[in-house]
């Protein structure tokens, strides 16, 4: 508590800083790794898999995992290694789609209810609305509605998830627009755009990229659970959830079958989540510093 | 018209009647909406080359009184004149190019300056906007802003969080001397920061005024500060003026008693008791009453040692005296 | 000769960073006795807070870390002393006054509440009772109406009443030694005088010895008996307050004089510039050698660079300088 104060500014900020940036932020690194990875996985799946993912075999059900079939088999005999990582594509798709649209569109929307109150009063009724049911279940109510394809889930999720954005992204207007560094700029003659691109967009960035990794993460969630229950990505696209979710019927003959999408989903959240606690401590130079 | 040599002795600013109210609570289903009055009529003017102190506690609304010259909040009632020119109405789009004779050096140097920008970025962006320069020229002008606030020129590319708080304070400083302004409110700029460097600060406030004439709206809770600094200085208590004059008068003789209990509080290493005879109880007793309910009458009248019955009835109105010293008291105005 | 109540001793406090240690602290050396008041004075990062804050073991460790150096209170070595032991010590012999009460203030607890908690705890006292001693202790510190305010929350109070809480709190046990650092830096100047008012009669009815940190001399001038001036982690001057304001030895705190404006100015109706002290506050990061004051010092020599003054006796008063040239004209 005193010791913020009692410490010399220069001192802390003047320090040299000898340790480069990804020894500093070693899970920012770690997260990195894992998702590079991951995309790598999603983007080379035609190369890497050897065998069509959807090719059926009715001679080589549910076996084992082997030389030939890395991750074994499913129960119509499909590779489960070349599903995974055609799967990869699913979930990276749904995570980085959602992410840039809901955090877009609810930086717009924030942005405006930060600026009008008369639209903040209406926007943030309907807002508190959406945010009252789960997001879980918005997104199985939107997906009842249209057909079971990639572009209907993302949108479902988008709508799922953009009220928090809308949230976040108002508070830090409003905290902005108040900054004493805003008031200068309007006393150096500054108007009302300038104030926004240079001043306000910039400064609002570094939390709503925190925030977006955690709608990515949240998405591929959600994605796989709408695929497990079937409302999701239609099955004959493979995705890891409704790979888990056909795998489910004969877990105790083939584990694999479960197992390998819900490592592979586990440890792509786990990084995204990584990324994103280590971006805040990174961005928030505040809680840096606490954490010294 | 702003580009003439001004005669020595031109108003610069002059407010009258000026007050500023928020809605500060309202009750349940929005009824009885309660009002604080930060700045309640208010009454000044600054002429060229003159330092104006506004002294007072937090809560007095001095801050509030600051901004409200720049147009930096929109004054409830009252008259802002700048060269004689009507502001207070003034739309925002309208406003903007007369920013250019009125700037700001705000309190906090680590708050004020953007931490995304470049020092190079937040120097050269009153000069584009007020089209002082043209682009090419931008970077030789930023460089000589730095050299008359005695920072070196290899900082442009530098970030605010590199520096310390003196250093900052003097590019808040630089950043209000870009568009040359004719008046420039200094809101407690140096009370954040250590005595050792307020030295510096002070000393170049007090040369760029010799150099170039500004007129300084200096905003302040230190008494010594405002004592070296000032050439006029206003008393402020809930939102009003309660003492005016020139500083030699109002600290040599001060006329208000709220004006000579706050130089009593001061603890002044020149004026120190000997030991054993220190300073007790010659002290104000309780504190400033809420600006959402005030008292009635003279405000001051819940604290004041000399007040009496009229004081609660009426309220004094600032009156002039010799020299310019004006008082708000019943009791000492006579 | 006798112990006296504090006797602080070569006291090292380190700050272990990421970007290196920090040498808050470098052999710091002082001593309290029984009931006198001793100011702590210095600029930002002197180190004046962190050594007082060292004395309970108040500092987050990490990165704060004790390096080295004694502090014995009544005659009792506190840097070993463990945990429980220390808690004890605090609010019961050594109180503590800080800077911000806000934050030292549970925000859901009303005043009554906190107040009455520790004397519960500590004492067994029934709930009426405690009540009853609390607003004892309420009147004591000039609270207003004080059984309205035992039913408030601390946010319902100003900063000069929560500040009369906090005391009300740290001399609830009549401590030997208040430590209070910067406690009126948050405040106006009329409630400022009111709170070290309060401090200086509190203290002097129960003989209560006082740290007081500040960076204010002007405070300093009205409620020391004795000074001690640090600077980038060390103590420059060590005086009596009087021996100080008449006769300030090292140069630093003769800059500090003559950077301060006065209320009462040399030359009527001419504004003097002040003297400045040139330059920065050196980081401590770098273990600095030589003198710490020396790039920024007039009465610099070759040997102030190379070596690092130590604190010695100036004269028979106790007037002690850490100043290769000092008693010179600096």
């Amino acid at each position: 508590m005193a010791t913020a104060s009692a410490l010399d500014d220069d001192a802390v900020t003047h320090a040299v800083r000898r340790r480069p940036a990804w020894r500093r932020h070693p899970t920012v690194t770690a997260g990195l790794i894992i998702l590079g990875l991951v995309c790598a996985m999603a983007i080379a799946a035609p190369w890497l898999a050897s065998i069509d993912p959807t090719a059926l075999s009715t001679a080589k059900r549910l076996r084992p995992p082997s030389p030939e079939f890395w991750f074994g088999t499913d129960m119509m005999g499909r590779d489960v290694w070349s599903r995974t990582l055609y799967g990869a594509r699913v979930s990276v798709i749904t995570g980085l789609t959602v992410a840039a649209l809901a955090t877009g569109i609810g930086l717009l929307l924030g942005l405006l209810a930060g600026f009008d109150r008369t639209i903040d009063a209406v926007m943030m009724r309907i807002m508190d609305g959406l945010m009252a049911i789960p997001a879980i279940l918005l997104a199985i109510a939107l997906m009842a509605l249209t057909r079971a394809s990639l572009g209907n889930v993302i949108i479902a999720i988008v709508v799922a998830e953009v009220p928090r954005v809308v949230r976040l992204a108002r508070g830090i207007v409003l905290t902005l627009r108040e900054a004493t560094f805003v008031e200068a700029a309007t006393a150096s003659g500054t108007g009302f755009f300038g104030l926004l691109f240079r001043h306000i967009l910039p400064n609002a960035v570094a939390p709503l990229v925190v925030q977006s990794t955690y709608i990515a993460a949240s998405a591929m969630i959600t994605e796989a659970i709408l695929s497990f229950i079937g409302a999701g990505v239609p099955s004959s696209t493979p995705s890891w959830g409704n790979m888990m979710a056909e795998g489910r019927t004969v877990f105790q003959v083939a584990p694999q079958l479960v197992l390998f999408p819900g490592l592979c989903l586990s440890v792509t959240v786990l990084a995204i989540n990584m990324l994103g606690d280590g971006l805040r401590d990174m961005l928030d130079p505040r809680l840096a510093r606490r954490m010294k | 018209m702003l580009q003439d040599a001004p005669s020595p002795a031109e108003t610069v600013l002059d407010v009258a009647g000026l007050a500023k109210s928020f809605t500060v609570a309202r009750s349940w289903l929005g009824r009885g909406r309660k009002s604080l009055r930060a700045v309640d009529g208010v009454d000044f003017s600054i002429r060229r080359g003159e330092t104006l102190s506004l002294v007072g506690e937090s809560g007095s609304g001095k801050s509030t009184l600051a901004r409200l010259c720049l147009k930096l909040i929109e004054p409830t009632a009252g008259r802002i004149q700048l060269f004689g020119r009507s502001i207070e109405s003034l739309p925002p789009r309208a406003m903007r190019p007369l920013r250019r004779n009125l700037q700001m050096v705000f309190q906090d140097p680590f708050a004020s300056l953007n931490p995304r920008l470049t020092v190079g970025q937040i120097l050269g962006e009153p000069i584009r906007n007020f089209r002082i320069a043209p682009e090419a020229d931008i970077a030789a002008r930023v460089e000589a802003l730095l050299a008359r606030v005695g920072l070196p020129a290899d900082v442009v590319s530098r970030r605010a969080h590199e520096f310390s708080g003196g250093q900052r304070q003097r590019i808040g400083i630089a950043r209000a001397l870009a568009p040359e302004p004719q008046l420039i409110v200094l809101d407690e700029p140096v009370s954040a920061l250590d005595v050792s460097v307020q030295a510096q600060v002070l000393n170049l406030l007090g040369d760029l005024q010799a150099q170039a004439g500004y007129a300084y709206l200096f905003v302040s809770h230190d008494l010594a500060v405002v004592r070296h600094i000032s050439h006029r200085v206003a008393v402020m208590y809930l939102g009003r003026i309660v003492e005016i004059g020139p500083v030699e008068r109002l600290f040599s003789a001060p006329r208000h008693p709220y004006t000579e209990a706050l130089l009593a509080a001061v603890p002044d290493p020149a004026t120190r008791h000997r030991a054993g005879t220190r300073r007790r109880g010659t002290g104000l007793r309780g504190e400033i009453p809420s600006p959402i309910d005030p008292p009635s009458g003279c405000a001051f009248r819940t604290r004041c040692p000399l007040a009496t019955e009229r004081c609660a009835r009426e309220r004094p109105a600032l009156m002039a005296g010799k020299d310019g010293h004006a008082v708000a008291c019943h009791v000492r105005q006579d | 000769m006798t112990e006296p109540l504090l006797r602080i001793d070569q006291l090292r406090v380190r700050f272990d960073t990421p970007e290196g240690v920090v040498h808050a602290v470098n052999d710091v050396s002082f001593q309290v006795g029984a009931g006198e008041t001793l100011a702590i004075v210095g600029e930002s990062g002197c180190g004046k807070s962190v050594t007082a804050l060292s004395i309970l073991r108040l500092l987050p460790s990490p990165p704060a870390r004790l390096a080295g150096g004694s502090i014995r209170f009544q005659g009792q070595e506190l840097t070993s002393l463990g945990e429980t032991a220390l808690r004890q010590l605090r609010g019961d012999r050594i109180g503590m006054v800080f800077q911000e009460p806000m934050t030292s203030l549970n925000p859901v607890l009303t005043i009554g509440r906190r107040l009455t908690e520790g004397l519960r705890r500590h004492h067994g006292l029934s709930r009426r009772a405690a009540r009853e001693r609390v607003l004892a202790l309420l009147e004591r510190v000039q609270i207003p109406d004080p059984s309205r305010r035992l039913d408030q929350y601390p946010h319902e109070l100003s900063g000069g009443m929560r500040q009369r809480v906090m005391i009300a709190i740290a001399v609830a046990c009549a401590p030997s030694l208040l430590i209070a650092d910067e406690p009126t830096t948050a405040l106006d100047v009329t409630i400022q005088a009111q709170v070290l008012d309060l401090i200086g009669e509190l203290c002097e009815a129960m003989g209560t010895a006082v740290i007081l940190v500040t960076h204010d001399l002007g405070v300093v001038g009205d409620v020391a008996d004795r000074v001690v001036v640090m600077y980038a982690g060390r103590v420059v001057e060590d005086a009596a307050v009087d021996d100080l304001f008449s006769r300030p030895l090292h140069p630093y705190t003769q800059g500090l004089f003559a950077a301060r404006p006065n209320l009462t100015p040399t030359v009527a109706g001419q504004r003097a510039r002040l003297t400045e002290i040139p330059g920065m506050v050196p980081s401590l990061r770098a273990g600095v050698t030589g003198c710490a004051f020396a790039p920024r010092c007039r009465a610099a020599t070759a040997q102030c660079r190379a070596q690092t003054p130590l604190l010695r006796p100036f004269d028979s008063s106790g007037h002690a300088v850490a100043c290769h040239h000092a008693g010179g004209d600096a």
